[in-house]
C-alpha cells in the first residue's frame, strides 16, 4: 500500500476545513511528486470515490485527483493519461455537483498550452478536438452565474485559457464564446471575479479580431457589441471601497484599469461609449470626472481616429467646459485649486487625442487607421478656432488695472493657455500649427514696451511671456515618438531675438536701480539650477506682481526651455544663440542689488545651463566663461556669477574643467588682496571663489568615463597652485588670514586632493609633508596660519599607496607627532589646528598594514607624550583612580583631537584607540569621585553647595563634558562632509563602532552600578538618620559619559542594548535635568531613543512590567523643562506612546499625568500645547 | 432605521491653513505664542459628524472665521452652522465642541459654545441646552462623546438616540424627540 493512501482516504472520505483540505492536498502532491507516481496509480487508489453515488464524495475525490494534476503536471505527462483525463473531466463538466473538480481539472489540463515553462517540455497537451469537447461541454451545462464564487474565478479562468490556447478552434467549431461570455459577465460583483471577467472580454476581443475579414466573427461583434458595452458600462465609473485588511489587495484603482483597458479594446464601442464618457464627465463626482477623461483618452489612443471621427466635436465640447472651468465665474478662490487639477486633468486627455489622431495609428495593429480621416486636424482646427484663444489674446492685451479685474483676465488667459500647452503638448504637426498660429501674436504682444515710467505697464509683457514659455515647454514635453515638428527654425529665432531684446533692456534698467537701492542684498545668493522654474512659470495672479523683473525671470525661463529641448536648439543659428547669451550675461554681470534682482540672477543660470548640455556648449566656452570669470572677481556681481558657474560646471565635464582653470587663477590672484584686508570684501569674494571651487570639485562625477581622470588632475593642479599661493605668503599676511577664509581653503583642498590616484597625489602631498617638516616652523605654527591649513587638508584624502609611497620619502612617525604638534598650537577652534588633528588622524590610519608595529609605536607615542598629556590624563596610566593628575582637563579642543585620532585608529581596528575610551573612562570616573567629595564637603545638593564647592563643580563639569562629549567624537559615525570616511579613503574595519561601543559601555557599567550601589548605601543611611530620601541616582557624571554613548551608538547596537540600557536611559534622564551637567540637546537625543524604544514591542512590555515606576516621573518632570521646548514637546510624545499599555497599569498615574497636562496645555509654545492636548486626550479616553 | 436629517449634504476639502505671521526667533526658547484661532479650529475641525462620514470642518459647520480668540483673557468662542435649520443633531454637535475644547484648553478658558445666528430653528433653545452645566457634566462623563467620535448608532433619532445616549443623558434624548 502506498505511503500517500490513508492521506488520500483522509481527504476524500471526510469533509475537512477548507485550509486544512488545501495543506493536506499539498502534502500529497509533494509525497506523489517524489516518488515519481503516475496518475494512473492515484485514479486506481480513487476509483470507487470518483463514480460513487455519494455527491460529496465523488465532488471531493474529482477535486483531489483535479488538484493533484495541477499541482504535479509530470504525473500525467503522456498523451494517454491527457486524453482519459480530459475525457473524465470533459464528462464530469455536467455533473453538477462535482462541476468544482471538473472545472479545475480542465483548467490544468488546458492551460498547458502556450504557458508551459522550457523547463518542462515534455508535458502532452490536450488535442484540439478535445478541447473543442470540453468547451462544448462547459458552455452547454456550466453556467457561470449560477456558481459560487471560488468556482466563477475557476470557470473564467478555463473559458479564458481555452480561448488562448484552442481560441481559432472554437470558434471554427461554431461555438458562440461571445455568448457565453457575455451571460457570464453580466451582474458579477464579486471583485476578484471583475478582474477576470475584464481579462476574459480582453481575450475575447483579441481572438475575435485576429480572424480573418472573411470569417463570420466580424458580423458577430457587429451584432454584440452594444449588449457586451452595455454588461460593461454599468461598471464605470468604478465605486469601490477594499474592506480593511484585505487579504485579496484589489483597489479601486485595478478594478479601474481593468475595466478601462476591456472598454478600449474594441473600436465597434466608440458610438455608445463618448456619449457615455461625456455624461459622466458631466458629474459633479470629481472620480467621475477624472475615470472619464482617463477613458476618453485612453480610447482615443487604442481606437485611432476612424471610429471616433463622427465624434470630433462632442469630444471638445465635453472637454471645453473642464479646460475653462478654472476661469469660471462666481468660483470661490477655495475651489480653484481643484478646478484647476481637473483642467490639467482635461488638458491631458486633449493632448493624448490629438496626439492619438494625428498619428493615424490605433490599437489592434490600426484596424482603424486605415481610411484617411483628418479627425487630429478636424480636433486640431476645433480647438484652434475657439473663442478660449481668441479671449486669452484679448485678455493678455488689456488684463485691466483694477486687482479684481486683472486676476480675472489671468484666469481666463491662464485657461486658454492650458488648451494651447495641450495641443502644444501633441507634439507634430498639431504643435506646429498651433505654435505658428499662437506665437506671433504673443510675441507681438509682448514686445509692446510700457511708456516710459509707467508702473503698470508690465502686465501684458508678463502675461505674454508666460503664454509663451508654457507653449514653449509643452512643446519640449512632447512624446519623442511624434513627428519632430514642434518649434519651426523661424518661429524659435523669433523667439530667442524677442526674449535677448527684453533683456537687454532689463539689464540696463538694472544699472539705475542699483544707485537707488544701495546694497542691500548681498547675501541673497542665487542657488543653483532651474530650481526656481516653477516659481517663474506661475502666472502673476495680482497686478503688482508684474514688473519688468518678472517679465525678464519669464524671458529667461523661455530661453532655457528652447535651448533644454534638442531638437530645437539644435534649429537655431549660431548668431542668434550668441546674442541670447550676451544678453544673459549682461544681466548676470549686473551688479546685484535687491532681491528681485538676484532672483533674476538666478533664472538666468537655467537657460545657460541648458545650453551647456545642448550643441551649442562651444558658444559658451568661447564667449560666456571669460565674462563670467571677470564677473565673479567683482564683489558685486561675484555671486550671482559663481552661481552661475557651478550650474554649467554640473551640466558639462568639458566645461568643467574651463571653469576650474579660471578659478584657479582668480583665485591666485585674490589671495593676496584677502590676506591683505582680512575682514573687507576681497576677503568675502575669496570666500566666495573658495566655496564655487569646493563646491564644483566635491559633485560627483556625473559624466564618469573618460572625462573623470582628467577633471581629477585638474582639480589636483589647483591644489597645488592653492598651495604654492599660500606658501608664497607673507608670514604676517598668512597669519592675518580670515578663519572662515581658512575653513573654504582647507575644504577646498581637501576636494581638490580626493579624487586624484594615488601616483597622482604622490607628489602634491610629498610638497605638504615637505611644508610641514621643513620650511618655516615658525609661521607654520603661528597662531591660524594658512599655510598650516591648506597643507594639512591636503594630507587628509590620500589614498593608502599614496601613503605609503609617502612613508617612502618621509618618516611618518615624526610627521604625524608634527601634525599633533602643529593641531596643539592652535589656538581653539581654529580650522588650522583641525585639518592638523585630521591629518594625523589619517595617516595613522592609513599606515601601511604591513608595518603595525611601527605604527603601534607611532600612535602611541603620539597618544602618550601628546594627546593624553594635554586632555589632563596622567601618562603612567588610568589606575590612579581619585588622584588630582587623572582627572578630565577641560580643553575641548584637546579632546577633540585626541577623539579624532581615536577615531582614526578605531577605524582601522587598533586597540590603541580602546586604550584611549579606558583612559577617558579612568579620568570621568576620578571626576565622579571627585564630585561625590565636593558635594559632601559642600554640604549636600547642588543647590545648597557654597560658593567654592560651586565654582569646583563647575571646573569639574567643564572637564567632565569634554571628556563625555570625546566619546560622542570617537564614535560619530555620521562624519558628514570633509572629513575621515570611506569618501577620504580612509580603512574602515566593518562594525569598527560596535565594537567601540561595546568597549566602552563594558568599562562604563560596572563603575555605573558601583555609583549605583554606593547612592543606595547613603540613601539607607540618610533614612537611617532620618532625613528625606533623595531620587536613587548613579553619579551624574558617569551619566553623562553614558548618555553620550548612547546618542551616538548605532543603532543596530542600541535595538539589541534596549533591554540593558532602558533603565540607565531613566536615570540619563533624571540626571541631566539640571546643575552644571545640564545638557538640553543631549536630553533631546536620549528622549527620542527611548520614544523608539516605547515603540516596539518588547520595549511596551518592558515599561509594563519594570520601568513605569520610574519613567512617568521622569517624562512628566520633563515635560515642565524650560531651556529646550523640544524636549518637551518629545516627553508628551512618549506620553502619549504610553497609552497603549492596559489600563490597570497606567490608573495609579493618571492623576499626576492630568495634573502636568493641564499645565502643559497652557505652554508658552504652540507645538507643545497641541501635543499636550493630544496626549491629554488620549488619558482621559483610556 | 431612521431617515437621515441631511441625506445628502455639501461636502468641502479640508483646507490648508497657514499662519499668517512667522514664526518666533527660535533662540528665544520662552517666548509665548499665544492661544490663536487656528489653533483653537485645529482642536475642532476633525470632529466627525454624529450623522455621516465627514469632519465639521468638511461639512463647513465650522471654520476657522467662527472661532475667536482672546489668550490674555482666557476667553473663546465658537459658532458653528448646522447644515439644516432643523437638525436635531445641533446640541449633540456643540456638545461634542464644547467637549474637546474643554479637553484640549487650560483650565483658565471659558469657552463659548454657539449656534451662527440665524442658522438653526431653534436657535435659542439650543443655545441655552449648550450652556446648561448639568448637560455638559453628563456629556463629560459620556464616552463616545468625550472620544469626540459618534457610533453609526447614534445616526438615527428617536428610540435609537434614547438608547444609545446613556450615561445620565435620557433627559437630553427626550428634548431630541421633541
Amino acid at each position: 500500500m502506498a505511503s500517500w493512501a490513508p492521506l488520500l482516504h483522509e481527504l476524500v472520505a471526510t469533509e475537512l476545513p477548507e485550509r486544512d483540505h488545501a495543506e493536506k492536498t499539498q502534502q500529497l502532491a509533494g509525497q506523489l511528486r517524489q516518488a515519481g507516481t503516475p496518475i494512473l496509480r492515484l485514479v486506481e487508489a480513487l476509483g470507487p470515490f470518483l463514480t460513487t453515488d455519494d455527491d460529496p464524495q465523488r465532488a471531493r475525490a474529482t477535486s483531489v485527483l483535479a488538484e493533484v494534476v495541477a499541482a504535479v503536471p509530470a504525473a500525467a505527462a503522456g498523451e494517454g493519461d491527457v486524453v482519459h483525463l480530459s475525457q473524465f473531466f470533459t464528462s464530469r463538466l455536467t455533473d453538477w455537483p462535482a462541476v468544482r473538480g471538473a472545472l479545475k481539472g480542465c483548467l490544468a489540463l488546458l492551460s498547458r498550452r502556450g504557458s508551459a515553462a522550457p523547463a518542462r517540455p515534455a508535458l502532452a497537451e490536450v488535442e484540439e478536438a478535445a478541447a473543442v469537447e470540453m468547451m462544448r461541454a462547459c458552455v452547454s451545462h456550466v453556467f457561470i452565474r449560477a456558481l459560487a464564487q471560488q468556482d466563477r474565478t475557476v470557470a473564467l479562468r478555463l473559458v479564458t485559457a481555452a480561448m488562448r490556447g484552442y481560441g481559432a478552434a472554437l470558434l471554427d467549431a461554431g461555438l458562440d464564446l461571445f455568448e457565453y461570455l457575455v451571460s457570464s459577465v453580466d451582474g458579477e460583483k464579486d471583485p476578484r471575479c471583475l478582474l477576470l471577467c475584464f481579462e476574459a472580454v480582453r481575450c475575447l476581443l483579441a481572438l475575435y479580431h485576429r480572424q480573418p475579414d472573411t470569417s463570420l466573427c466580424h458580423e458577430r461583434l457587429e451584432e454584440g457589441a452594444e449588449e457586451l458595452f452595455e454588461v460593461l458600462a454599468c461598471y464605470f465609473p468604478v465605486t469601490f471601497t477594499p474592506p480593511p485588511n484585505d487579504p485579496n489587495r484589489i483597489s479601486r484603482e485595478d478594478l479601474a484599469a481593468g475595466l478601462e483597458a476591456a472598454l478600449v479594446a474594441e473600436p465597434l464601442f466608440a458610438p455608445y461609449l463618448v456619449p457615455l464618457a461625456c455624461e459622466k464627465l458631466s458629474s459633479t463626482l470629481r472620480q467621475a470626472k477624472l475615470d472619464s477623461l482617463s477613458l476618453l483618452g485612453a480610447c482615443a489612443e487604442g481606437y485611432g481616429p476612424a471610429p471616433l471621427a463622427g465624434h470630433v466635436s462632442t469630444l471638445w465640447s465635453a472637454l471645453r467646459p473642464e479646460l475653462l472651468a478654472p476661469a469660471g465665474e462666481g468660483l470661490l478662490p477655495a475651489d480653484v485649486p481643484a478646478a484647476a487639477e481637473l483642467a490639467a486633468a482635461a488638458a491631458t486627455c486633449l493632448a493624448r487625442c490629438v496626439a492619438a489622431f494625428q498619428s493615424g495609428g490605433g490599437g489592434g495593429g490600426g484596424r482603424g487607421g486605415e481610411e484617411e480621416v483628418p479627425a487630429g486636424a478636424r480636433l486640431a482646427d476645433a480647438v484652434l478656432q475657439d473663442s478660449s484663444l481668441q479671449d486669452m489674446m484679448a485678455c493678455i492685451q488689456s488684463p485691466g488695472s483694477d486687482a479684481a479685474v486683472h486676476r480675472r483676465s489671468v484666469l481666463r488667459a491662464q485657461a486658454g493657455a492650458r488648451v494651447a500647452e495641450a495641443l502644444c503638448r501633441a507634439g507634430g504637426a498639431t504643435a506646429a500649427q498651433a505654435l505658428g498660429q499662437l506665437l506671433p501674436p504673443l510675441l507681438a504682444l509682448a514686445a509692446a514696451r510700457p511708456a516710459e515710467g509707467s508702473s503698470g505697464g508690465w502686465q501684458a509683457q508678463c502675461l505674454a511671456w508666460c503664454a509663451v514659455l508654457g507653449m514653449l515647454a509643452a512643446a519640449a514635453e512632447a512624446p519623442p515618438s511624434a513627428p519632430p515638428a514642434g518649434v519651426d527654425g523661424e518661429l524659435a529665432r523669433q523667439v530667442v531675438a524677442a526674449a535677448a531684446s527684453a533683456l537687454e533692456a532689463a539689464a540696463a534698467a538694472l544699472a539705475p536701480a542699483v544707485g537707488a537701492e544701495g546694497e542691500e542684498a548681498e547675501e541673497a545668493a542665487p542657488g543653483p539650477s532651474a530650481q526656481r522654474q516653477p516659481q517663474a512659470a506661475s502666472w502673476p495672479l495680482l497686478p503688482g506682481d508684474c514688473t519688468q523683473q518678472r517679465a525678464a525671470t519669464l524671458q529667461l525661463a523661455a530661453l532655457a526651455a528652447l535651448f533644454g529641448d534638442p531638437r530645437q536648439a539644435a534649429a537655431l543659428p549660431g548668431q542668434d544663440v550668441e546674442a541670447a547669451v550676451a544678453s544673459v550675461l549682461h544681466l548676470l554681470s549686473a551688479p546685484c542689488a535687491s532681491a528681485s534682482t538676484s532672483a533674476q540672477q538666478a533664472a538666468a543660470v537655467a537657460p545657460l545651463a541648458a545650453l551647456a548640455r545642448s550643441a551649442h556648449a562651444a558658444a559658451l566656452s568661447d564667449a560666456a566663461l571669460p565674462r563670467l570669470v571677470a564677473a565673479a572677481g567683482r564683489p558685486q556681481t561675484a555671486a550671482a556669477a559663481l552661481a552661475a558657474l557651478q550650474a554649467l560646471a554640473a551640466a558639462s565635464s568639458g566645461l568643467q574643467l574651463d571653469i576650474v582653470v579660471a578659478l584657479d587663477q582668480a583665485l591666485q590672484q585674490q589671495l593676496p588682496a584677502a590676506a591683505g584686508d582680512p575682514a573687507g570684501s576681497a576677503a568675502q569674494l575669496m570666500q566666495q571663489l573658495l566655496r564655487a571651487a569646493a563646491g564644483i570639485a566635491s559633485a560627483p562625477p556625473a559624466h564618469g568615463g573618460a572625462a573623470e581622470p582628467a577633471a581629477a588632475a585638474c582639480f589636483l593642479q589647483l591644489g597645488q597652485h592653492l598651495l604654492d599661493a599660500a606658501q608664497l605668503l607673507p608670514a604676517q599676511a598668512a597669519a592675518a588670514v580670515g578663519a572662515e577664509v581658512q575653513a573654504a581653503c582647507g575644504e577646498l583642498a581637501y576636494h581638490a586632493m580626493r579624487g586624484a590616484a594615488a601616483e597622482q597625489q604622490q607628489p602634491l602631498a610629498a610638497a605638504a609633508a615637505a611644508a610641514v617638516m621643513q620650511r618655516g616652523h615658525a609661521h607654520l605654527a603661528a597662531p591660524g596660519g594658512l599655510q598650516a591649513t591648506v597643507c594639512c587638508a591636503l594630507l587628509v584624502p590620500l589614498r593608502q599607496e599614496a601613503v605609503r609611497g609617502l612613508a617612502g620619502q618621509q618618516p611618518a612617525a615624526p610627521l604625524v607627532q608634527r601634525l599633533v604638534q602643529l593641531a596643539q598650537a592652535q589656538p581653539d577652534g581654529s580650522p588650522a589646528g583641525h585639518w592638523a588633528a585630521l591629518a594625523a588622524a589619517a595617516l595613522l590610519n592609513k599606515w601601511d598594514p604591513a608595518d603595525s608595529d611601527s605604527a603601534a609605536a607611532c600612535s602611541s607615542a603620539v597618544l602618550q607624550r601628546q594627546l593624553y598629556p594635554a586632555c589632563g590624563l596622567s601618562a603612567g596610566g588610568g589606575s590612579d583612580a581619585g588622584g588630582a593628575a587623572c582627572l578630565p582637563a577641560p580643553a575641548p579642543s584637546s579632546w577633540r583631537y585626541l577623539a579624532a585620532v581615536g577615531r582614526g585608529l578605531a577605524m582601522r581596528g587598533s586597540r590603541e584607540a580602546d586604550a584611549a575610551v579606558g583612559r577617558a573612562i579612568a579620568a570621568l570616573d576620578a571626576a565622579a569621585q571627585r564630585w561625590q567629595a565636593v558635594q559632601a564637603e559642600g554640604g549636600g545638593p547642588l543647590e545648597a553647595a557654597g560658593s567654592e564647592a560651586a565654582a569646583a563643580l563647575q571646573q569639574l563639569a567643564a572637564g567632565a563634558q569634554a571628556a563625555a562629549h570625546f566619546l560622542e567624537a570617537a564614535l560619530d559615525g555620521g562624519a558628514a562632509g570633509a572629513g575621515l570616511s570611506k569618501q577620504s579613503h580612509a580603512v574602515c574595519k566593518p562594525l569598527w563602532q560596535q565594537r567601540l561601543y561595546t568597549a566602552a559601555a563594558a568599562r562604563l557599567l560596572p563603575l555605573l552600578e558601583g555609583s549605583l550601589r554606593g547612592a543606595s548605601a547613603a540613601r539607607q543611611a540618610a533614612a537611617a538618620g532620618g532625613e528625606g530620601a533623595a531620587p536613587l541616582l548613579a553619579s551624574p557624571v558617569l551619566l553623562l559619559a553614558l548618555a553620550c554613548l548612547l546618542c551616538t551608538a548605532p543603532s543596530g547596537v542600541l535595538q539589541q542594548e534596549q533591554r540593558r540600557m532602558l533603565p540607565w536611559m531613566l536615570q540619563c534622564l533624571a540626571a541631566l535635568q539640571r546643575g552644571p551637567l545640564a545638557d538640553g540637546e543631549l536630553l533631546l537625543s536620549l528622549l527620542l531613543l527611548v520614544s523608539d524604544a516605547l515603540m516596539s514591542s518588547a520595549g511596551k512590555q518592558q515599561a509594563e512590567a519594570e520601568l513605569l515606576p520610574r519613567l512617568v516621573p521622569a517624562l512628566l518632570e520633563l515635560t515642565a523643562y524650560r531651556p529646550v521646548p523640544a524636549v518637551r514637546e518629545t516627553a508628551l510624545q512618549c506620553l502619549l506612546v504610553l497609552v497603549d499599555l492596559p489600563y490597570t497599569c497606567l490608573h495609579p498615574y493618571r492623576r499626576a499625568v492630568a495634573a502636568s497636562l493641564a499645565a502643559a496645555v497652557d505652554d508658552n509654545r504652540r507645538g507643545v500645547r497641541l501635543q499636550a492636548a493630544r496626549c491629554r486626550q488620549a488619558w482621559t479616553a483610556s | 432605521m431612521a431617515e437621515l436629517i441631511n441625506p445628502s449634504p455639501v461636502v468641502h476639502e479640508r483646507k490648508a491653513t497657514r499662519r499668517r505671521r512667522t514664526p518666533s526667533h527660535p533662540d528665544n526658547a520662552e517666548e509665548r505664542e499665544p492661544i490663536d484661532s487656528l489653533e483653537v479650529f485645529e482642536h475642532i475641525r476633525d470632529i466627525t459628524d454624529p450623522e455621516h462620514p465627514y469632519t465639521l470642518e468638511q461639512l463647513n459647520v465650522v471654520t476657522e472665521e467662527q472661532v475667536e480668540v482672546d489668550d490674555a483673557a482666557g476667553t473663546v468662542k465658537v459658532q458653528f452652522t448646522p447644515t439644516v435649520e432643523h437638525c436635531s443633531m445641533a446640541t449633540l454637535i456643540g456638545l461634542c465642541i464644547r467637549v474637546k475644547l474643554l479637553r484640549a484648553l487650560p483650565p483658565r478658558f471659558k469657552a463659548d459654545i454657539l449656534l451662527s445666528p440665524g442658522s438653526h430653528a431653534s436657535e435659542a433653545a439650543v443655545n441655552k441646552q449648550l450652556s446648561d452645566k448639568e448637560r455638559v457634566a453628563a456629556a463629560l462623563e459620556n464616552p463616545n462623546l468625550t472620544q469626540a467620535r459618534l457610533p453609526a448608532a447614534c445616526c438615527c433619532t428617536g428610540a435609537h438616540a434614547a438608547a444609545c445616549l446613556s450615561a445620565g443623558m435620557e433627559d437630553w434624548a427626550a428634548s431630541l424627540q421633541h
